[in-house]
């Protein structure tokens, strides 16, 4: 029956080609929009750890002292160097790694290249085991390098591409900042959108290129940047002065593995709380947080504004061009009035004239599904030659082509349904005898 | 003519009629907010910064050090001193600056001013920009009031303490009356950081390095402390303002003088301020296309959704058409007949329309800080969507008046 049915509508859609083709033209546009701004606010909202980011977890504790204190405030989103370092060595998380972003001059040997800057990330030797980054070659330092200050250091593989011909350079020496470091690992592709640790170096940045531990960097003096919160009387910091000890500036990563373990840790930030306001360190009572990864990107709102205006008019725009489908379906479809009479006459049931008139529906929304698919490809080409972090990420991935179709033929459906209606209200008497 | 058989007509088809009057109210209210948008966008983006921004170039500068130990500030304020020097000599160069940011560069530092000290409330953040004496030549700004920067004033920078406030500063104009709205702050003092500063003279206008789009970001980045201060950091920009068609010579000799000073520094966007303007604001201006791009999409797919409904009552009324024609109706009447239908939908559609962009846009103003849409854009897109109802019924109107009387005499 349902091919009878698909038939039919094909029959009919051909009959009437300038009212099909605007039907779909409309549907194709309406769905190319829509998909297109989607699929940037699906890769934009999307998870940058799949399969561990559950396991992966923020803690935010509060040393700040009494002034504007309020109840409801949340404690700052970093943390300063003394409570960085304190929850660190306490381990009581399965892994942790604190950390800082910078940037630093590489000056190649020889006179071939010129020094350039990259990205740094200024870490502790767990960040590659609980992020889970790929190595192509070697592997991170350990936590005894961390303390030692080692100069040693993590290339990215594009850098590893650009001064050693993509080789195996484990064993040898860069120039970092004017300090000899030697080259322990090399990271194949690893670039996770949102650039989740460390939302303040921008949220859809390219990847860092050089790793090397925070100590070392500590003790070298290498340039930092990213966010640096202050209050009482710290002062900022610069290249060769750190920020105070009432400057927020270090992001704290931990991987917990039971919800047992999770609770246990909250526990903990309670303690270490109070412990530090015995001390006499803390002045504000226990105020800790300890998000999920996926809730740490939620709370700091990581999708662009204009990200989500542009879905809001793009569905709104795909409103317009159901509304105008609609009305040409009704139009179509009323104008069959004959032919339905006659198959009414004959003993199709309603519920069967109905059926087949949204086959017919379906039909326009898979054809304008193709067609939206065609523009979202299109429309996806044009995002990605905005200049901007993200846009190079817009791409439809199977799924989102899926949606494509899916929502195509949801919406045609949908709009199908009143003029497939009032088409079967038709009284089959009255249309035969006009004929 | 009247209107009575029109509207029973439209009342005996409820839902094409309803469809084409929310089809206009939809298409009108989003492509009204669209192009207040897209005209918002293109002329923050196109506003001026105050420089010669023709004549302008700069280039980052940051120096390396060999060995772990940072440069001290002796060192950097030789090198700073011999880099300027050479600059300013190069053949086609008008004068040349350093300064800590350029505008629109999207590398911003806020201090919070006040006309007193140690306000908890009502600072007004500016931005600071760290000059030496060259700058009001080579930036070309225009000083309205006061004076500028006497040679001796300049002072050096605190490397551990970048911004800290000099005892004088050069202001624009925007940042004069957001601290003094009554006018005469040249000669006054107020607070930056809570250390005084005396305002030495006004500029008219320089835009500061924030790239932010909207009334608040915009009135914002036109608040701009001008401090005499060397910029003795490890990073800095070099901005040099060149005679007309001397800018591609002069960058070239730019990049050959400095690197044959030393080498010992990474020189990156050694470019004119024209490409400085498109980078930052190259997102807003694929927003605005983008836009402007879904708004037209949408008119045309109303006035084709138009075509089509009208075409098929047309074809569905060929008989009263001819019956029409066969008692004395003339074509013009059936052309009549058919506009003013589509004219009394359009006038609801605009309506309701009218309603909901407002109402859009008011939503708009609480979500995303955007201004009030004024009001002449609500008509304006009212008559445009009247024109294109009538432009779009045009074709399938001429179709019924020129169906033939005799059409009445068949049956259907």
């Amino acid at each position: 029956m349902f091919q009878y049915y698909f038939d039919l509508a094909w029959r009919s859609l051909k009959r009437n080609k300038a009212l099909t083709a605007l039907m779909v033209l409309a549907i194709a546009l309406g769905i190319g929009a829509s998909i297109t701004t989607l699929t940037v606010l699906h890769v934009l909202s999307g998870d940058p750890l799949p399969g561990r980011s559950g396991e992966i977890y923020y803690p935010q504790i509060d040393p700040q002292d009494l002034r504007g204190m309020s109840p409801s405030k949340e404690p700052p989103s970093q943390l300063t160097l003394i409570d960085g370092m304190n929850l660190l060595r306490a381990a009581r998380a399965d892994r942790q790694a604190l950390m800082k972003g910078g940037e630093v001059p590489i000056q190649p040997e020889g006179a071939a290249l010129d020094p350039f800057y990259v990205d740094a990330r200024y870490t502790t030797a767990d960040f590659f085991a609980m992020f889970g980054t790929p190595f192509r070659f070697g592997h991170g330092w350990n936590a005894a390098d961390d303390e030692a200050k080692a100069r040693q250091v993590v290339i990215s593989r594009d850098l590893d591409a650009k001064l050693f011909g993509g080789a195996n350079s484990v064993g040898r020496t860069l120039r970092i900042s004017g300090t000899a470091f030697q080259i322990v690992g090399v990271l194949d592709h690893w670039q996770p959108n949102p650039h989740f640790y460390d939302l303040d170096t921008g949220s859809y940045a390219a990847g860092e290129q050089v790793f090397l531990p925070l100590q070392t960097m500590i003790d070298l003096h290498l340039s930092r940047d990213g966010s640096n919160d202050c209050w009482g009387n710290g002062g900022g910091g610069t290249d060769t002065v750190l920020p105070a000890d009432t400057c927020v500036w270090l992001q704290f990563w931990v991987q917990l593995n039971s919800p047992a373990k999770v609770e246990a840790y909250r526990q903990f930030l309670v303690h270490y709380s109070q412990d530090q306001r015995a001390l006499g360190r803390f002045q504000r009572p226990p105020n800790v947080r300890l998000r999920s990864l996926m809730q740490w990107l939620d709370y700091n709102g990581v999708v662009p504004d204009d990200v989500r205006l542009q879905t809001w008019l793009a569905f709104g725009f795909l409103v317009v061009c159901l509304v105008n489908t609609v009305g040409l379906m009704l139009a179509k479809f009323m104008r069959r009035a004959g032919e339905l009479g006659v198959r009414r006459a004959l003993g199709a049931s309603r519920r069967s004239l109905f059926e087949q008139l949204l086959v017919e529906a379906g039909v326009i929304g898979l054809v304008g599904g193709g067609g939206g698919a065609v523009l979202a490809l299109g429309g996806l080409w044009l995002v990605r030659q905005r200049s901007s972090d993200y846009a190079s990420l817009a791409h439809l991935d199977p799924g989102m082509l899926l949606t494509t179709f899916v929502l195509a033929l949801g919406a045609t459906l949908l709009a199908g349904l009143l003029p497939a209606w009032r088409a079967c209200q038709i009284a089959p008497a009255l249309q035969l005898k006009s004929h | 003519m009247e209107l009575r058989p029109i509207l029973s007509t439209l009342m005996r088809n409820k839902a094409g009629a309803l469809l084409i009057v929310m089809e206009i109210a939809l298409t009108l209210a989003i492509a009204c907010n669209a192009a207040f948008i897209v005209g918002q966008l293109t002329a923050s983006i196109s506003r001026p910064t105050g420089i010669d921004e023709a004549h302008i170039f700069s280039v980052d500068n940051q120096w390396l050090r060999q060995g772990s130990t940072p440069l001290t500030a002796g060192d950097l304020k030789s090198r700073l001193t011999t880099d300027l020097a050479a600059l300013r000599r190069l053949p086609g160069v008008v004068d040349a600056t350093a300064a800590s940011t350029v505008p629109l560069n999207n590398d911003t530092i806020a201090l919070d001013a006040a006309t007193q000290p140690n306000l908890s409330k009502g600072n007004i953040p500016v931005l600071p920009v760290l000059v030496d004496d060259h700058a009001l030549q080579t930036f070309g700004l225009k000083l309205i009031a006061g004076r500028w920067f006497k040679p001796d004033e300049l002072v050096d920078a605190n490397p551990d303490n970048p911004f800290a406030p000099t005892p004088a500063a050069v202001v624009t104009r925007a940042a004069a009356d957001a601290l003094f709205p009554s006018g005469g702050a040249v000669g006054k003092t107020f607070y930056l950081s809570d250390k005084p500063v005396t305002i030495v003279g006004e500029v008219q206008r320089m835009e500061g390095s924030s790239t932010g789009i909207g009334h608040v970001a915009e009135a914002f980045n036109a608040r701009v402390v001008l401090m005499p201060e060397r910029t003795l950091f490890s990073s800095y920009r070099y901005v040099v303002r060149t005679r007309p068609g001397r800018m591609a010579a002069a960058m070239a000799a730019t990049r050959r003088t400095l690197l044959g000073i030393s080498r010992d520094r990474i020189l990156t966007r050694l470019q004119p301020f024209a490409a400085t303007r498109a980078d930052a604001y190259r997102d807003f201006g694929a927003a605005a296309r983008l836009l402007a791009g879904i708004s037209v999409m949408l008119l045309l797919v109303t006035a084709f959704g138009i075509v089509g409904l009208t075409s098929f009552w047309v074809n569905q009324r060929r008989r009263q058409i001819g019956i029409r024609r066969a008692v004395g109706a003339s074509r013009a009447h059936i052309l009549q007949y058919f506009q003013t239908e589509n004219f009394l939908l359009s006038t609801g559609g605009v309506a309701l329309g009218m309603a909901l962009a407002f109402g859009i846009n008011v939503y708009l103003m609480h979500r995303y800080e955007m201004a009030r849409m004024p009001w002449f854009y609500l008509p304006a897109g009212a008559i445009a969507l009247w024109l294109i109802g009538q432009a779009s019924v045009l074709g399938p109107a001429l179709r019924a008046a020129a169906v033939p009387p005799v059409v009445a005499t068949r049956s259907a």
